[in-house]
C-alpha cells in the first residue's frame, strides 16, 4: 500500500489531484438514503469512488469539522466568499477510516445537519444507510419514492 | 505526481509566444463528474467531488471535497443525445452545485451520460 506524504499544509486540491494518480478509485456499494422535507421525495447520497479512495487511504481529507466552520461562514447574509479556507489546507488531515465510518463521515459533510442531528428521533427515519441492491432497480414513479418505514436488510431501501 | 514545486510566472515557447501561468491556474477547471442517471445512479470518474445525490428525476446535487471561494462559479455540462443540461442558479453554494436533466420540453428527464465541469477559484 502506497504512504501518504504528509499533507498537512499542502493545499487540499493538489492532495486530490495526488490521489487521483495515486490511489485506486473505490466503488462503494453503499447507498444513503435520506428526507429533508416532508414535501420531497427521498434523496439518494451516493460516495465519490476517488473521494471514498481518500477516506480509506488517511491522510489527505481534513476533518469534517471544517466544512461545518466553512458552512457557518457561507450562512451569513454578509458572506461574499471564503476567507478561511486555509482551514481546509492547514487543519491535520483526519488518519484512514473503514468504510462505515467514512459513510458516516460523508453524512455529516454532505447532508442537512436537520437530517442527521436526530435521523431517529421522529415518527419515521429520515436516514438510512443501505447497499446499492436494496434500492429499486429502475427509476420509475422516482418522484414519489419515500423510505420504507418497516425496513429491514432484506428489504428495499425506498 | 511529485509534490515538488517549479515556480514561474511565464511559460515561454520557442516560437508561440509567452503564457502567464495565472492563465492555467485560474482557467483549469477545479471539478469536474461524469455519471449514468439511469437505474441507481453512480458517479464513475471525476475530480474534487465527494458525492453526487440524487435529488429526484433529472435533478443531481454534486458535492465538493474542497469548496469553492464563492458561489459564482461557471458551472457546464453535457448529456445523452436530445438530453438538455442546467444548472439550478438557485441552489449553488461554494460546497455544492445541482444540475438538471431535461428533453427539449423542459420536462425533467434520465439521461445515461451526464457529465459537468466547475471553473472558478479554489477556497
Amino acid at each position: 500500500m502506497i504512504t501518504t506524504p504528509e499533507f498537512q499544509g499542502t493545499h487540499l486540491w493538489d492532495r486530490l489531484c495526488w490521489a487521483k494518480e495515486n490511489l485506486e478509485g473505490h466503488q462503494s456499494d453503499y447507498r444513503v438514503v435520506y428526507e429533508d422535507s416532508v414535501d420531497e421525495c427521498a434523496k439518494i447520497l451516493v460516495p465519490d469512488p476517488n473521494w471514498m479512495a481518500c477516506a480509506l487511504q488517511g491522510g489527505i481529507l481534513p476533518p469534517v469539522e471544517v466544512y461545518w466552520e466553512l458552512a457557518k461562514d457561507e450562512a451569513q447574509p454578509d458572506f461574499k466568499k471564503h476567507t478561511r479556507g486555509y482551514l481546509l489546507h492547514d487543519t491535520k488531515p483526519i488518519g484512514p477510516l473503514d468504510e462505515k465510518s467514512a459513510i458516516e463521515y460523508l453524512i455529516m459533510k454532505d447532508c442537512p445537519q436537520s437530517v442527521w442531528r436526530d435521523y431517529d428521533s421522529g415518527n419515521k427515519p429520515k436516514l438510512v444507510i443501505c447497499r446499492k441492491d436494496q434500492l429499486p432497480a429502475t427509476r420509475e414513479w422516482r418522484n414519489a419514492w419515500k423510505i420504507s418505514e418497516e425496513l429491514s436488510l432484506t428489504e428495499k431501501a425506498a | 505526481m511529485a509534490l515538488g514545486k517549479i515556480k514561474a510566472d511565464t511559460l515561454e515557447h520557442s516560437t508561440a509566444g509567452s503564457l502567464d501561468t495565472s492563465y492555467v491556474v485560474n482557467g483549469s477547471a477545479k471539478a469536474w463528474a461524469h455519471f449514468d442517471g439511469t437505474a441507481t445512479a453512480s458517479l464513475d470518474a471525476g475530480l474534487n467531488i465527494s458525492s453526487l445525490t440524487d435529488v429526484a428525476t433529472g435533478r443531481f446535487q454534486h458535492s465538493f471535497t474542497n469548496n469553492m471561494s464563492d458561489a459564482f462559479s461557471a458551472v457546464g455540462g453535457t448529456g445523452s443525445t436530445d438530453r438538455l443540461i442546467s444548472l439550478d442558479t438557485g441552489t449553488l453554494a461554494t460546497s455544492s452545485y445541482t444540475i438538471e436533466t431535461t428533453n427539449h420540453d423542459a420536462t425533467f428527464i434520465t439521461s445515461q451520460y451526464v457529465t459537468s465541469a466547475v471553473h472558478g477559484d479554489l477556497a
